[in-house]
């Protein structure tokens, strides 16, 4: 063969490649397709086997010649085949489509009852300023409940109708105040003592408002040089963390046995910030907590000496906390456990 | 309580201020005005008097009226009250009138085809309470006087009525201003307002003729004033009516009205006699009679010991500061009385009447606190005020028995201390302006408060009134000398919080029940404590008796209410401490029904014993306590399914129970458990120290039997661990299969085996081997298909 009669055969070849890869639409057509133009009866194996007969001075262009052919068939076969590969994986990814608008595994989370979310925020905050958890039986006797806490025998708030009674000697504590005196007296007259009390308390409270059973974290600080300036930065840090850097806190004073002086903190409202509307009746401002310095009968009730100690107490309501934070419209709902209130608080 | 305005201004000179001046300064000194009202209110008002009153045809009751209303002309009213007539003085409402206690404005129109151009009031319709008014005021048009000016249009000023109602919060501290005199005092020293001080009279002047004794300490003191040849006035001045019905007092008679509107300005409660029905002019207070008593209104109560109660010479005549007895009060012919200002003891006369449900002015005034020594002071003033309700009387004795010497107590006071314990720099020019307000003598460090101020007794008290005088922000809010310390949770508080949130994550719900419960639910379900729980002796209703010893009882309602309101898949769970007789616990209860939907959203499976178990022994992992720390078994709980539901204890001592609740406790299946956290948390669980694992891989070999129903779980797993296999690293279950044809249940149970090595092949064999052979010798097992 001279080298335009190869020439020719190649040309050929090429274009019946051209025409045959169109038909391949599988895997076994393409190993077809291989057999026929890169195999052992291939054209270019063939022409590789005839390149002894070849003379010398054209050996190295027809070589150049054949193996280009061997690349160009390599080459629209190796596209083919990334072809084929191709369209098998888009089957595949097909097949492995899901409607990702269907619900997810989930592992539903439950919810913190939010009397104890705000139980525990409000103790993350005094653990932040130093303080420390103190807790205490409900079971509560009498001396501890009221006469340390400077409500002797007689004061109308021992009557009957206000606590509940288990004998002549032991209540219900109707205040947390009892877990302070019990502190107290661990400490045997000497400070600091820097505690909180969080807890369960009772009163036999008829109004349509009130629980008998119901929330407190009372708070107690007793040291040589504990102020009232001490409180008042307390309270004012504390109900802007619950309610919002925003709200305006201010101090009315008032009246508990075991304080003195004593006062009450209001905010300011955050339904109309602070112009008046129904929600604060019209006074601009919310009722929130008591307080005051520990009255020094109560440290010497308690065995602290009041010439050389001094200190501050608070009491706020975890329910009347949780109900103005979470716009919650009845204190009930906290004993009833609804899951439904319950499982509104997932996120506290 | 409730106090005039108006009559507060004419005790102490309130004319330079603002009405909300003086609310706002009471408000922030530590009395709070929790509402403020007018007493009455209408504008367009004016004085009239009916010319002429005719029937009007086709109505049964109204009447025509032409009414002269001076420069307003005489004016035609259709009028419906009864008490309309020619000649009467009325109220006129003109046209535009607003009237605020109806919510309407008159306006001119025609009743009955006849013309009426405004309307004739009564006091209920000018915005008076109802309950403080006669029958005949409520009933009709308001009367008035035949002296009244016509044509007058500022007719609130002429009725007394243009008067604001404060509702004044006053604290216990300061039983002294529950009584007009006592807050005129503190508002003259709150803004240096003058105060009107009142004229005194000799009391010595007086024959002492009344015989008084005290049987009791209860009673330290007892004053009688006797008043005779009376000659009341027709009618309490209508001034005076005015600021009784203001402070929320009935006018009912000028004697009656003498003694309240005393009451009212001074604070000590006043009771009347008729003398002519004493005339052995004696009284005598006893704690211990035993016996029935007769109020003046018939009603017969029992008395016990510790009532305190008044006797004359012979038989009990009043219960004291209470209520007056059948016979002995006064009454429209009364014409000499004695007028009792006591002081008896607030608990006993509190404690009586609660007991008997009854209640008066002037029990609710004695039962708080009251000042002994103002007593003087309610004598003078119901002498000042004789005049005002009678026109003819002369004051026939008075005796004072008084066991109570006053001697003036002195308060040591520093600045410095003050300014110490408040962390502020008030002066001592600003303090001193506060004792001069409150009439406090200051002599070198000692102070003297005065006679009406019982609350003021140590340096705090004074410190309250220099903080309550003065703006609260006087003192700047610092953490300045505030003691630092190493604010923490216990350990215990640590892992309860941990607890809780683990559970949560778990998808439990936190829930927080009642303490007390009623009777059934303390007696049906108990868990650690078969003891009497603590009863309350004065519960509020039967539900709320009993101080719960557990939590399932709890758990077991609130899962049944949710079930009630078509909750149905509950996870729940609570932390409380309990109060026993013989301590305080801290128990943690689990609740589940329903359905799980965790695993497989579209084939929820209902919750079962495992659910419990999972979680329990999770828990129990969390606390470091070893599976081989803590023994399960069949529960002997008779509240819960004998099959279905576990005790675990620690060596002897039951630290929780959990499983179904027995089917005739609840035929719905709850799953429910109990668990002593406190005592868990007291144990010492292991410490996490780090051990090094093995290099090599485990092995894993599945084998399976054919279990009979004798052998459990636990007894495999016990054979295998004993087997002596030294090459055993752990044993779990893979599969649990019931051939419901051929009723054989297999077990697979999975074999891992390891090594500080490579184990061989043989090795493997000879360990499986020797495991299957001790399952065979020990509890008779077969391995699947051998059987």
């Amino acid at each position: 063969m001279d080298i335009k009669e190869i020439q020719l055969a190649i040309d050929n070849e090429l274009k019946v490649c051209r025409e045959d890869i169109l038909n391949v639409a599988d895997q076994s057509s393409l190993n077809d397709f291989k057999g026929l133009h890169l195999g052992k009866k291939s054209l270019c194996s063939s022409l590789f086997s005839k390149m002894r007969d070849v003379p010398s001075e054209s050996k190295q262009l027809v070589g150049k010649m054949v193996v280009d052919l061997r690349q160009k068939i390599t080459d629209i076969f190796n596209a083919k085949e990334n072809e084929l590969k191709q369209v098998a994986l888009e089957k595949q990814l097909q097949k492995d489509k899901v409607d990702i608008s269907l619900p997810g595994y989930s592992h539903k989370l439950g919810s913190k009852h939010p009397f104890y979310a705000v139980v525990d925020d409000i103790t993350d905050f005094f653990i932040g300023l130093g303080y420390e958890v103190a807790d205490g039986p409900e079971v509560e006797t009498d001396y501890n409940n009221f006469e340390m806490m400077n409500i002797p025998k007689d004061h109308p708030s021992r009557d009957m109708q206000d606590s509940f009674s288990i004998t002549d000697e032991l209540v219900l504590r109707s205040h947390t105040s009892a877990v302070q005196a019990r502190v107290m007296a661990k400490c045997k007259g000497v400070g600091p003592i820097k505690i909180i009390c969080p807890g369960k308390v009772y009163r036999r409270d008829n109004d349509a408002t009130h629980s008998h059973q119901f929330g407190q974290i009372e708070g107690l600080v007793i040291s040589e040089s504990a102020t009232f300036a001490n409180l008042l930065e307390t309270l004012t840090l504390l109900l802007k963390h619950l309610f919002g850097e925003k709200r305006k806190v201010r101090f009315r004073p008032s009246y508990f046995p075991f304080t003195e002086p004593s006062i009450e903190a209001d905010i300011s409202c955050f339904e109309c910030g602070g112009k008046g509307c129904k929600f604060c009746k019209n006074t601009g401002y919310i009722e929130i907590l008591g307080a005051g310095m520990v009255h020094p009968n109560v440290l010497r009730l308690n065995g602290f000496d009041d010439t050389k100690y001094q200190g501050f107490a608070f009491g706020i309501g975890i329910d009347r906390v949780a109900m103005l934070k979470y716009n919650i419209d009845d204190i009930k709902r906290f004993y009833t456990n609804d899951v439904r209130f319950i499982s509104e608080f997932f996120k506290e | 309580m409730l106090f005039s305005y108006s009559l507060l201004s004419r005790l102490v000179d309130l004319s330079s201020f603002k009405l909300q001046e003086v609310i706002d300064r009471l408000t922030f000194s530590g009395f709070e005005v929790e509402d403020h009202h007018p007493l009455a209110s209408a504008s367009k008002l004016v004085i009239g008097q009916i010319l002429s009153c005719e029937p009007v045809e086709g109505s049964d009751h109204l009447h025509a009226l032409k009414v002269d209303c001076g420069n307003e002309g005489v004016l035609d009213i259709v009028c419906g009250a009864k008490n309309a007539r020619t000649g009467l003085k009325v109220i006129v409402a003109l046209p535009g009138c607003v009237l605020n206690s109806l919510g309407i404005t008159i306006k001119k129109g025609h009743i009955c085809g006849k013309e009426s151009n405004g309307m004739c009031c009564s006091l209920v319709e000018l915005g008076l309470d109802k309950s403080l008014l006669s029958e005949k005021e409520v009933s009709g048009i308001h009367e008035l006087e035949a002296d009244a000016p016509v044509g007058c249009t500022e007719v609130l000023d002429y009725l007394h009525l243009n008067d604001e109602v404060l509702d004044v919060n006053v604290l216990p501290n300061r039983p002294d201003c529950l009584s007009y005199i006592g807050l005129a005092r503190e508002l003259s020293a709150l803004l240096g307002a003058h105060f009107n001080e009142y004229s005194r009279v000799d009391l010595q002047q007086f024959p002492s003729k009344f015989i008084l004794k005290s049987h009791t300490d209860k009673c330290p003191r007892l004053d009688f004033l006797g008043i005779e040849k009376i000659k009341t006035k027709a009618e309490t001045p209508s001034v005076i009516k005015a600021y009784l019905i203001a402070s929320g007092i009935r006018s009912v008679s000028p004697i009656v009205d003498l003694g309240n509107f005393s009451m009212l300005l001074t604070g000590q409660p006043l009771n009347m006699y008729d003398a002519k029905r004493n005339p052995s002019l004696t009284y005598q207070v006893y704690d211990d009679y035993e016996g029935p008593f007769t109020f003046f209104d018939g009603k017969t109560v029992q008395l016990q010991a510790k009532d305190l109660v008044v006797f004359d010479d012979k038989k009990a005549i009043c219960l004291a500061g209470i209520m007056a007895g059948q016979n002995e009060s006064i009454s429209d012919d009364t014409v000499s009385i004695a007028i009792e200002a006591a002081s008896f003891y607030h608990a006993n006369i509190r404690h009586t009447a609660i007991r008997l449900g009854v209640s008066s002015f002037s029990q609710q005034l004695f039962g708080k606190s009251r000042n002994p020594y103002m007593i003087d002071e309610a004598i003078q003033i119901t002498i000042a005020l004789l005049p005002v309700f009678f026109d003819e009387y002369k004051i026939f004795s008075y005796t004072s028995l008084n066991t109570l010497a006053h001697t003036e107590k002195a308060i040591e006071f520093s600045l410095d201390k003050m300014n110490h314990r408040l962390g502020s720099s008030y002066t001592t020019k600003q303090v001193d302006e506060v004792l001069k307000r409150y009439r406090i003598k200051k002599e070198g460090s000692l102070l003297y408060p005065p006679i009406d101020r019982v609350d003021l007794k140590e340096q705090c008290d004074i410190e309250e009134e220099v903080f309550r005088f003065y703006d609260a922000e006087m003192i700047k809010p610092s953490l300045e000398h505030s003691p630092i310390t190493h604010g923490k949770l216990s350990d215990e508080q640590k892992y309860k919080r941990r607890i809780r949130e683990f559970l949560v994550s778990e998808g439990y719900d936190e829930i927080l029940s009642f303490t007390l419960i009623d009777e059934k639910m303390d007696r049906d379900i108990r868990i650690f404590s078969h003891a009497p729980s603590y009863r309350i002796i004065n519960p509020m209703t039967r539900d709320h008796e009993y101080v719960r010893s557990d939590l399932v009882s709890s758990m077991k309602s609130t899962l049944e209410y949710n079930i009630v309101h078509k909750q149905t898949d509950l996870k729940l769970f609570e932390i409380s401490h309990v109060d026993l007789t013989s301590g305080h616990e801290l128990y943690l209860s689990l609740g589940l029904s329903g359905n799980c939907y965790s695993t497989d959203l579209l084939n929820p499976r209902p919750y079962n014993f495992f659910d419990l178990k999972g979680i329990i022994t999770d828990l129990l992992s969390m606390l470091g306590i070893n599976e081989s720390r803590y023994q399960i078994a069949y529960s002997k709980n008779p509240a819960f399914h004998p099959l279905n539901s576990a005790d675990i204890y620690i060596g002897k001592t039951l630290v929780g129970t959990f499983g179904r609740l027995h089917p005739t406790i609840s035929k719905t299946p709850l799953f429910v458990g109990e668990l002593n956290l406190g005592y868990l948390l007291s144990l010492k669980g292991s410490k996490t120290k780090f051990i090094s694992y093995s290099q090599y891989p485990t092995v894993r070999r599945d084998l399976s039997f054919a279990l009979s129903s004798t052998v459990t779980y636990q007894d495999i797993l016990n054979v295998i661990r004993k087997s002596g296999v030294a090459n055993l690293q752990d044993v779990k279950l893979f599969d649990l299969f019931n051939d419901k044809d051929n009723d054989i249940t297999y077990i697979g149970i999975s074999i891992f085996l390891g090594k500080n090595g490579t184990l061989k092949e043989e090795e493997i064999n000879v360990d499986i081997n020797k495991i299957i052979d001790t399952l065979k010798d020990k509890l008779g097992l077969k391995l699947r298909g051998e059987e």
